[in-house]
């Protein structure tokens, strides 16, 4: 199973062999954005407080998202690429962009971490990004799908706390999500935001409290609450023509780093 | 087909030859084909500094030499010794000026490192190069004198000739660009944990308790130190100290919660290159394992992964079996004369 990624990766370096050109097509720019009670997030500093009580600053927010796929509203899936990695404190691969023909698309769908049948060890390429993501396989291998990492008040100064969500023993945490939106694309440039509210993986429908929790890689009830509060952390804050501003904030690290992840869609009947 | 496999074809179709099999010309340096070990990124290497054999031996040589200090008493290789996986077995090093404030840094696998120094103040091993030349305590040299050196010099002309090309002037440029080629062919990869992988060898019981404590958060050694290079190229505050007086990272950004934090350290060929952290403040890989079971300090400061829990809690017998571990790591070339 993990050899789909292998394929990809393939398929990537002769990115123009793989595509077609009909004269619809648009690109699409998908940007992964982070905010906390309606305001970008600013790491670092206490200034957060979430639904327990903690108050709290994030010092790191590292995930994987992947088979990140738009649907037409007649229900045909267009994959934009298997496999992203998003740093939120830096802006090396805010987005990640794709090819795909023209239409009207209405949902937008991705995997939060990975598919169980694919987060094996070694199944991704070896950079330093999904190394560094790596769920060892003592406890139970393949990837974190996420590692949040912050500092929180406790009576006597400072706490800190790790969301560290994965495959806990081997058992698949991960979930999908799909965004209703809409978009009609005919050649051009679009973009689509989608924003992860910080509070809501701690808010409903589990209060979670960094005070009750510690390590929690093996803590498959915290992996359990996290995942069923994680599907409402996304929303689409815009879907529409492509924000050169937005793009803008991409330093040019970015272009290196994203120019593996700029993979063509294979379009395949909803089977 | 496995990933790796697809840089090495890479790497293959780019330097376009075995090692060795083309005579070298002045004008026509041999490519030098790198082996990338089964799993490890793919290198970037600069496109305006490709690895050749001669290029590779120049650096070698300068490496060695100690022409590149103002008395001609300090090598690079004097405060980086091949024995100790080029770091070096004294707390600081002796340069022609004093001792370094740090303790130096061992020299393998930099291929894959975005940053260099305790700091990470400098981006390229280019860059890097200039600096312990400049440095007073260090080399006390000036580049222009380096390059009047080796210019009069009886052999550096025609080896900088053969790696480059005649018509290139002799200087700090290149000099640097032979040096980093050079660092770059010190890939560390041929440990008793790599033929475990590999399923060619198996470890003893002790090793495999070491190899689980380090890879569960039992010791939660794995989150910054990760495999296979053993770190992960970031910045970490470990807690050895509630007031750092070096502010590590700190000096780079400014950033009040960067105190303190050091680039983590490979921790490949460990056995070889005590003493230990950016200050050699530990002798032994006991000392270490203590810092990490009960010794460090806990601040807003302290990396999160360490402050989420006051101790480890390691029994001996578990202390023993993570330093077990960590010495499958040693790849015995980088422990030779
Ligand atoms: C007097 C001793 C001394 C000399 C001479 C010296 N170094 Fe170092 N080297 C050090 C110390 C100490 C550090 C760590 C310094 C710091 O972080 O501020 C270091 C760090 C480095 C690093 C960074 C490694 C890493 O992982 O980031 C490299 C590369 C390096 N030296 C190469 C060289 C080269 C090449 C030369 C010769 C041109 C050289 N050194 C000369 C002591 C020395
Ligand atoms: C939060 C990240 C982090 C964790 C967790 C961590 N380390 Fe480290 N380690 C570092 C950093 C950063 C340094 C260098 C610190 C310095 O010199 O100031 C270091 C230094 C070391 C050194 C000395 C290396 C040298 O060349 O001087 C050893 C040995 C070591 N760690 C082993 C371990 C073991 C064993 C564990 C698990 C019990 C562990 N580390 C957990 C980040 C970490």
């Amino acid at each position: 199973m993990k050899f789909i990624y292998h394929g990809l990766a393939a398929c990537s370096l002769l990115l123009n062999a793989c595509s077609n050109s009909d004269s619809d097509r648009g690109e699409i720019h998908v940007n992964f954005d982070h905010v906390i009670a309606g305001a970008e997030l600013v790491p670092s500093e206490i200034r957060y407080t979430n639904a327990a009580g903690n108050e709290y600053a994030i010092t790191r927010l590292e995930y994987i998202v992947s088979d990140i796929i738009l649907e037409t509203a007649a229900g045909k899936r267009v994959d934009l690429t298997e496999v992203h990695y998003r740093n939120a404190l830096s802006n090396a691969t805010r987005s990640l962009s794709a090819h795909i023909p023209g239409g009207e698309y209405s949902v937008l769908h991705f995997t939060f971490g990975i598919d169980g049948g694919k987060n094996e060890t070694g199944a991704l390429p070896s950079l330093e990004h999904f190394n560094n993501m790596a769920w060892p396989s003592p406890m139970g291998g393949g990837y974190h799908y996420m590692r949040m990492e912050g500092l929180f008040r406790i009576p006597d100064g400072e706490g800190s706390f790790l969301t560290h969500t994965g495959p806990s023993a081997g058992a698949d945490f991960s979930f999908d999500v799909s965004l209703p939106l809409h978009l009609s694309v005919n050649g051009g440039s679009w973009g689509i935001t989608v924003v992860m509210d910080i509070n809501q993986w701690y808010d409903a429908p589990t209060v979670y409290d960094f005070n009750d929790r510690g390590s929690i890689m093996g803590n498959a009830d915290a992996q359990f609450t996290l995942q069923e509060n994680g599907t409402a952390a996304f929303s689409i804050s815009h879907a529409g023509r492509h924000d050169h501003d937005a793009h803008e904030h991409e330093g040019e690290e970015n272009h290196e780093e994203t120019a593996g992840e700029e993979q063509n869609h294979e379009e395949h009947a909803d089977d | 087909m496995k990933y790796w496999l697809l840089p090495l074809l890479l790497l293959g179709a780019c330097s376009g030859g075995d090692k060795g099999t083309t005579p070298a010309s002045p004008h026509n340096p041999t490519p030098y084909a790198l082996d990338v070990p089964a799993g490890f990124p793919i290198p970037e290497i600069p496109a305006d500094n490709p690895l050749t054999i001669e290029g590779i031996e120049l650096g070698r040589l300068l490496f060695a030499d100690p022409i590149l200090s103002v008395d001609s008493t300090v090598a690079c290789a004097s405060c980086h010794l091949r024995e100790s996986a080029f770091a070096d077995a004294r707390r600081f090093s002796k340069g022609v000026n004093g001792l370094t404030s740090r303790n130096s840094m061992p020299l393998f696998n930099l291929l894959w490192s975005p940053s260099f120094f305790w700091d990470g103040r400098s981006a390229s091993l280019e860059d890097q190069a200039i600096h312990p030349v400049q440095n007073p305590i260090e080399m006390g040299e000036d580049w222009s004198t380096v390059t009047a050196k080796l210019t009069r010099h009886p052999t550096y002309p025609r080896l900088f000739a053969q790696a480059f090309g005649a018509n290139k002037p002799i200087g700090q440029k290149l000099a640097v660009q032979a040096i980093a080629q050079f660092e770059r062919t010190l890939v560390s990869a041929d440990t008793k944990y790599d033929r475990w992988l590999a399923g060619t060898e198996e470890f003893t019981p002790e090793e495999e308790r070491g190899f689980l404590l380090f890879h569960t958060e039992q010791a939660d050694c794995f989150h910054c130190h990760v495999a296979p290079l053993f770190t992960d190229n970031q910045f970490h505050n470990n807690g050895l100290d509630l007031d750092p007086a070096d502010p590590g990272l700190a000096r780079q950004t400014e950033g009040r919660l960067d105190r303190g934090k050091f680039k983590t350290p490979s921790l490949r060929n460990i056995e070889y290159t005590a003493p230990y952290m950016h200050d050699g403040r530990f002798q032994t890989l006991q000392e270490v394992i203590e810092h990490y079971n009960s010794g460090f300090h806990r601040s807003n400061l302290t990396d999160p992964l360490m402050l989420i829990r006051p101790e480890l809690n390691l029994n001996l017998k578990e202390k023993q079996s993570l330093i077990s571990f960590l010495k499958t790591l040693s790849d015995p070339r980088f422990n030779r004369p």
